[in-house]
């Protein structure tokens, strides 16, 4: 049995706020092996954007492990975690901030190269230019600035952006939950084409079940801070075993399923059933 | 804007069955743009620059020429030509009561008064953005220096502060410029670390972080070059705020001493003669007005103007 | 297709008829036809959607209708006959008939309250503005208690006291929806009701919108981006892009068989999640969707997130 690429064990984060800490993690395990997918799922407030950024040590986890492919980034100081940082990236929710909004898409995809060593910038530029081609845009948007682009071009950038460290974990911290249907369905087949050129690992953050039925190979359900539920994507979603897993089930209304009209039993059951 | 988002076209992309329609006429006249809020706030941005242009021109000009127009030297006293009123014997703004050139005195003191407001306020807003975006980003005991540094001048009553350190400290032109500039920075210094508050939140500076840049680099590289725009307008503003107090001071004869003849010292040695020769007050404060206003002018005129988006890819 | 199927003969006059709506925006990067010529028609106790990706112009031909758009922005030109009255036409009409015949649901419950004003001073506003009760303070705080009631907010006598702040999402959507009630409209206009909602308080909100319709005949003027949320309430769906609609008709009409190519990828980018196993796991579960408690109505579901 091969070891998986990420390991999180226990992981514990705490928010220090007026009053104590508030737990936003609280004893999470999962795992997820090489070039898969496994997606974290809940609603507001239960933790999975904690998560997110605690793979990426933008917060320090008041316990627990995260190993990945053998290291364990937990616990490393910020200055042992640095060389390794071009390991693992993140592409954000939001287009409209995740993009610094004086510098052109070339200038923000080519910045990482220059920390991976890449000496010379018309190196950096070229390599950034087939970046931003990799992932469908034009070459007239290099010299662009991000004011200038749709939403879904803008996560486009930020994608190359973290492509360009070259890293073996991405984490996609609800990167379509801002985008028109339309434009999410082409960003999730970008990703997915990534996946299958490249062998990179996805962590990916959503509380849209059809979202994650798309991408997903594993998912894991959390509520609270708490995990409740894991397991490969076809049996959690087809066949929920926990209470709050099912009732995220039947509240994700699909068009597909629904018949008649004005079908009020749909949510109605939800409407009763209550916390 | 969303199917035709890509270089990549979508499959069939106009809709199929879609007839052509004669577009509707437009209901919007000449009359509604010229109501249009959008219109009047152009409008009034663009009023604003000129004339904040024109005014600020009008007095900065002259300055700068000082020493090139043909006019009678700042010190050169006439005693038989004392007190003259305005456009009298080739005297655009008469003489004072020791004869001399009015004018002359209010350009070159111009040049002083200037040169101390530019100092002063290069100097205020290079420490206000340091230290502003150096609280805002950094926060923890950084911030709280800076805060209350801040707050316990902003506290103070500006002009006895300025005038203990003259007292202190001679009244030079870099102890001027010094003083003016210190009671200036807490100003730009609070704005820049309220605009790097809230830059410090936005994800592409988490997305510097997971990079690994280090924290001064982000500051450096990533939060101020976005709030710098923002902030030196304000320091703009303050340089009429400047000027006016360098004039404060001289007026109250803690300004740069003789020979320098700046416009608060020329108002103040007019200030017996305000009833009988009102030109030797009025004038020089009338040049301090329209540089002032042109100035906040331009200030409002710059910031005011409609942000033009170019069209995407 | 821009004309409007008539599947239906009404014999009551429509409670919104929008003819050849027009909405144009003056602004700095010239004259933008934010709507180009809409047409549809709303009757009681139905629910007509209009829903469009961002940009398409569905929330401007709302707000547009509703008349809430700046005088010196938006240039309105067309027939929109709210309960019969014109209020492009004449302008002050609107006045007569916003916050009574027709109210409004806004988009976002965590800004659209006033964070400084309690809930019940905010709703008490409403109920006297709509001129529903007495000037009576106490009829105007037994109103309010009684709005609450039917939105199902659990104990409103003390909900009254507390501020925005102190609610989730779910309850303020349905404070809102309380206001808007408070003058007994017929029209409601909803606009993104749940967007900012999580998918299980989402289902509560939808659910109390389909009761009161079901209870008290009122149409629904929906806008949403939400093919799922469309399906699901609506009578008649509106399909918006670039302005103006690019097809029109029944619910199941459109979504089981659209008819142009833009209808048909919006539907095909939605991701299907398809059917699942929706009995219980385990005999001894007591809470299966067969059984129904009394007490568990009263229960708000968007008091869960508190």
């Amino acid at each position: 049995m091969t070891k998986p690429f990420l390991s999180v064990e226990n992981l514990v984060v705490d928010y220090h706020v007026p009053g104590g800490t508030f737990r936003a993690v609280d004893d999470v395990s999962f795992a997820v092996d090489k070039g898969k997918t496994i997606a974290v799922v809940g609603e507001s407030g239960c933790g999975k954007s904690t998560v997110a950024k605690a793979l990426m040590r933008l917060v320090t986890p008041a316990g627990g492990r995260i190993v990945l492919d053998g290291t364990d980034l937990a616990a490393l100081s910020e200055a042992k975690l640095r060389p390794l940082r071009s390991k693992f990236q993140m592409v954000f929710q939001d287009p409209y901030g995740s993009l610094d909004p004086h510098l052109t898409a070339q200038e923000i995809v080519a910045e990482p190269l220059k920390l991976q060593g890449v000496r010379s910038k018309a190196e950096r530029h070229k390599e950034a230019a087939k970046l931003i081609d990799q992932v469908g845009l034009p070459a007239k948007s290099l010299d662009r600035h991000p004011s200038e682009f749709s939403g879904g071009q803008r996560q486009r950038i930020g994608i190359a952006r973290a492509l360009a460290s070259k890293p073996e974990l991405l984490v996609c911290d609800e990167a379509t939950s801002a985008l028109d249907v339309s434009v999410q369905a082409q960003v999730l087949r970008l990703l997915k084409s990534i996946q299958e050129e490249t062998g990179i690992t996805y962590v990916f953050i959503s509380h849209n079940l059809g979202v994650v039925q798309e991408i997903s190979d594993s998912v894991m359900v959390m509520q609270r801070g708490k995990l409740v539920e894991s397991g490969s994507t076809a049996s959690v979603l087809t066949a929920p075993k926990e209470d709050y897993t099912r009732k995220l089930r039947r509240a994700a209304l699909d068009p597909s399923t629904m018949r008649g009209l004005k079908p009020r039993h749909v949510v109605r059951s939800l409407a009763l059933k209550g916390a | 804007m969303s199917l035709s988002d890509t270089a990549t076209p979508s499959a069939g992309g106009l809709p199929g069955a879609q007839p052509s329609r004669t577009p509707s006429p437009s209901a919007v006249t000449k009359e509604l743009i010229a109501k249009a809020g959008a219109t009047r706030r152009r409008n009034a941005a663009k009023w604003k620059l000129r004339i904040g242009a024109v005014c600020t021109l009008i007095v900065i000009i002259p300055i700068l020429l000082a020493q090139v127009l043909p006019l009678p030297d700042a010190n050169h006293q006439d005693l038989s030509a004392r007190r003259l009123a305005p456009l009298v014997d080739g005297h655009l703004f008469g003489t004072d009561q020791l004869g001399r050139d009015l004018l002359s005195r209010v350009l070159h003191g111009g040049q002083v008064s200037l040169t101390i407001g530019i100092l002063a306020v290069v100097v205020s807003g290079a420490i206000g953005i340091l230290l502003g975006a150096a609280a805002g980003y950094f926060g923890g005991w950084v911030d709280t220096v800076v805060s209350r540094l801040l707050e316990a001048q902003m506290s103070l009553p500006l002009l006895m502060m300025l005038l203990l350190v003259v007292a202190l400290f001679g009244p030079s032109i870099p102890v001027i410029t010094f003083v003016i500039a210190i009671a200036q920075w807490p100003e730009v210094a609070r704005l820049t670390r309220s605009m790097v508050l809230v830059e410090r939140e936005k994800p592409y500076v988490s997305a510097a972080r997971i990079l690994g840049l280090h924290r001064i680099q982000i500051l450096i590289q990533h939060i101020i070059p976005n709030v710098i725009k923002q902030a030196t307008l304000v320091v703009l503003l303050l340089l009429a705020q400047a000027v006016l107090l360098e004039s404060a001071l001289s007026f109250l004869g803690a300004g740069p001493q003789r020979p320098f003849a700046t416009w608060g010292r020329i108002i103040s040695d007019g200030q017996d003669y305000i009833t009988t020769s009102w030109w030797m007050v009025t004038l020089p404060g009338l040049v301090i007005v329209l540089m002032v206003v042109g100035v906040n002018l331009l200030g409002d005129g710059l910031r005011d103007r409609p942000r033009r988006k170019k069209k995407g890819a | 297709m821009n004309a409007q199927p008539e599947t239906q003969s009404h014999t009551e006059p429509a409670l919104l008829e929008v003819r050849d709506f027009q909405v144009e925006l003056i602004t700095d990067a010239g004259i933008i036809r934010a709507v180009d010529s809409v047409n549809f028609s709303i009757h009681r106790g139905e629910t007509v959607t209009i829903i469009g990706e961002s940009g398409s112009g569905k929330s401007t031909t709302a707000m547009g209708i509703l008349r809430l758009l700046p005088d010196d922005l938006a240039v309105l030109s067309g027939t929109v006959l709210i309960d019969g009255v014109d209020v492009v036409a004449e302008p002050k009409a609107i006045g007569k008939v916003r916050g009574r015949t027709v109210a409004l649901i806004p988009q976002d419950p965590m800004t659209a309250l006033s964070p400084v004003h309690s809930i019940g001073s905010q709703l008490s506003e409403a109920i006297r503005i709509a001129g529903a009760a007495s000037k009576d303070k106490d009829a105007v705080r037994a109103r309010a208690i009684r709005l609450l009631e039917q939105v199902h907010i659990p104990t409103p006598e003390v909900q009254l006291k507390k501020y925005p702040h102190q609610l989730s999402g779910g309850m303020l959507q349905r404070v809102l929806i309380a206001i808007s009630l408070a003058s007994e409209p017929q029209l409601l206009v909803a606009d993104e009701p749940t967007s900012a909602l999580d998918v299980t308080v989402q289902a509560g909100i939808l659910d109390l919108l389909l009761e009161l319709q079901e209870q008290r005949g009122i149409g629904i003027l929906m806008i949403t981006h939400d093919l799922g949320v469309a399906r699901l309430i609506s009578d008649r769906i509106n399909v918006m892009k670039d302005g103006s609609f690019v097809e029109s008709g029944d619910v199941q009409q459109i979504v089981e068989h659209p008819s142009t190519e833009y209808t048909r990828s919006l539907l095909a980018a939605v991701p299907v999640l398809g059917p699942w196993d929706e009995t219980p796991a385990g005999t001894g579960d007591a809470t299966g969707p067969t059984s129904q408690t009394d007490n568990t109505a009263l229960t708000s579901t968007g008091a869960q997130h508190d």
